[in-house]
Parts: C-alpha cells; structure tokens; sequence
C-alpha cells in the first residue's frame, strides 16, 4: 500500500511505517533538483512511481519528444520501476483543458491511442502503464465500452493497466455503467496497480476531487478488484485539503484490510 | 481525411465549447459538458490558489466567483500553467481596481 508524494504530504510519509511504495507527479518533478524527500526515499530503496498527467496520449497529436524526455529523465533518476499515464486527451487545437478529458471510444480513435501509446513505449525507459479516467461528460455513438476499449489497447501494445477503482466509481454513478462488469472485462493479467480516492457528491454528480474522504463504496469495488486478481500495489491520492495524519493513517490502514481480505463486506 | 485530422477536429471543437465559449458540438449532452466546464475552472482556481495565496487570500470569499467570471472567456495559457493563469487574473483584477479592497 503506498500514497501520492506531495510536497504538504513529506512529513507523514517520513512517519509513516510500511509504506510499499509512493508515485510522484511528474509535472511537479525537476530531475536535477529532487527534494530530499524524495533522494531519502530512494535511496533506503522505496520504490518511486512516476505518474504523468500531461502527455495526451488519448490527443490526436503524437505525445511531444520533450514530455516523453522529461519522463524518461523522472523515472532515471528516481529509479522508477514504472511510468504510468492516462487514458485521456489533455490539449487539442491551440488549447489547454488543464484535466484529463475523455476520448471517443471509436476504432478509429483507439488506432491513435495505440500508436500513440507505442510511441511513448519506445521513449521510456521502463514499462509504461495506462489508467482509466473519471468523466463528468461522454462521447456520443461509442463503439466500445471502456473496458474493451483498454483490453483491446492492451492487448495491441501490451501496455500495462493502472486501474482507478474511484473513477470507475465515479463513472458509475455519472454514467450509469456497472462497475463491477467493467472489472470482470478488465485485462486484469496486465495490471500494474491501483488507484484510491476519495470524491464528494455535488449537484446530481459525483466529483473524483482528490481532497475529500475515499467512500465506502470505492473500498468495496477495490475488494471486488482484489477478490479477481491481487494487484503488486494500491495507492491512495489525495491532492489537497489534507487532513490530520490520524485520518491518512485510518484511510491507508482500511485500504490495508481491504487487500489482505479482499472479499467485500457488508454486502446485502 | 487522416484519421489523426479527424480526431484533432473532434477534439478541438469540443475543447473550444468546454474552455473557450464556442458551439458544443452535436449530440454531446450540454448539462454534462456544462458540468465538466465547470470542473475545470474549479481544477484552474484551486491551482492558481495554490501557486498564488495571497491573490486568493486578497479576494477573500470573492476568490472564486471572481476567478470563474474570469475563466469563463480566458482559456487557460498555453505555457506557463498555474503561475501563468494567475498572473493573467491578477491583471484582471488590478484594471478594475479591485485587489487588496478587502470585503
């Protein structure tokens, strides 16, 4: 079980025992100037994941050299096992979105993915694993579901999966999808790890925001996950409004339980 | 028509109605591409926040509605993310006089 390093969370991760392992930002990351933190953390052999959010690798252009560089050097000198990315397009046109926003889940927009993904597989020094999205809007006429859109790109640049148990979450209640038939259709023989994270509900929505509790209801779809497949890692991300170090620690503990004992409870 | 040209066209146009006031296009549902507009001005005013608390912190409870007013006609710069977005506000605000007025 590991936590998204940030800069307001060194200290607790400094505390914290046992911790399997901690994913950093990339965009946050200058390679020649680590924070100590971060050099410590390396250097007593906590596995550092580096975790991308602005390649679009779901955009209609081809990831840029100079983001693909800026990664390669992350995980050199972190010593990264893994770089993982999103399945989501970031920029188009002369825009910035600032967040990930969803591609059309057509063959021919999942063509470009894949190119685009091995693209990016050639730049990277390590593995590279993709991660499922939280949407508050879809595409119209998909042709694929979300999960056989990332089996099949899976299955066509063997790229690894970082599933976002929160997010299919999120989706689920934004979108009226079945979480856990996503999970069954999942290419759970290529998951790399896992994503945790709390949300809030707002207007008739749920909001994956990163800053607030992770729900019951996300710890119950990470049991199913885990009852299917043991993942080498979950991670918990929070981004802001952080909380005392004794509401982390339950957080981390209950994830903790959940993958020790994976068969959900208090089910009907 | 390259299958590369097409998706750059898709997304652009949905990008420019989501962050840049233009048409939604076609079948897209409005009040989720409202909402999803919405929560990327909230993602650009948290991270302004962030990069410049005192801005937030001049604005008070004003912040965000201001930010939003703001957001809505300016994409966010191209280079230069939060620090960059927040200067541009922070210009905003200081034409119309309003920083460091309090509440």
């Amino acid at each position: 079980v590991g936590i998204g390093w940030r800069p307001e969370l060194a200290r607790f991760v400094e505390r914290r025992a046992g911790l399997g392992f901690v994913e950093v930002l990339a965009e946050n990351v200058v390679p020649r100037r680590l924070p100590e933190a971060l050099v410590s953390l390396r250097d007593r052999g906590v596995p550092i994941f580096v975790h991308g959010v602005g390649l679009s690798l779901g955009g209609a252009e081809r990831p840029a050299r100079r983001r693909l560089s800026h990664l390669a050097a992350c995980a050199q000198v972190l010593q990264a096992p893994l770089v993982s990315e999103h399945l989501a397009f970031v920029r188009a046109g002369r825009l910035e979105a600032g967040h990930l926003l969803p591609v059309p889940r057509t063959r021919e927009a999942l063509d470009v993915v894949c190119a685009n993904v091995r693209i990016a597989q050639d730049a990277l020094p390590v593995p590279l694993a993709l991660e499922n999205i939280a949407t508050l809007m879809e595409w119209p006429f998909p042709e694929l579901d979300e999960a056989a859109f990332l089996a099949e790109l899976v299955e066509r640049t063997g790229v690894a999966l970082l599933v976002d148990v929160a997010n299919l979450y999120a989706n689920a209640r934004n979108h009226g999808t079945d979480p856990l038939a996503q999970i069954e259709r999942l290419p759970l023989d290529h998951l790399a790890y896992v994503h945790v994270a709390g949300g809030v509900e707002g207007a008739g929505r749920y909001h994956d925001t990163h800053c607030h509790a992770v729900p019951s209801a996300v710890l119950d779809l990470l049991g199913e996950l885990c009852a299917r497949r043991s993942p080498a890692g979950v991670l918990l991300e929070r981004d802001g409004d952080f909380p005392p170090d004794a509401e982390l620690d339950a957080e981390l503990d209950a994830i903790a339980a959940v993958v020790a004992r994976p068969i959900p409870q208090g089910r009907p | 028509m390259t299958v590369r040209r097409r998706l750059a066209d898709q997304q652009a146009a949905l990008l420019a109605a989501l962050v840049a006031g233009g048409p939604l296009p076609g079948d897209f549902d409005p009040a989720a591409a409202a909402a999803t507009s919405e929560a990327l001005i909230h993602k650009r005013a948290a991270a302004v926040a962030k990069a410049e608390p005192a801005l937030a912190r001049a604005l008070g409870p004003e912040f965000h509605a201001r930010f939003a007013r703001y957001a809505a006609s300016r994409p966010l710069p191209r280079r230069g993310g939060a620090r960059a977005d927040a200067r541009a506000f922070a210009k905003t605000v200081d034409r119309r006089g309003e920083a460091g007025q309090g509440p």
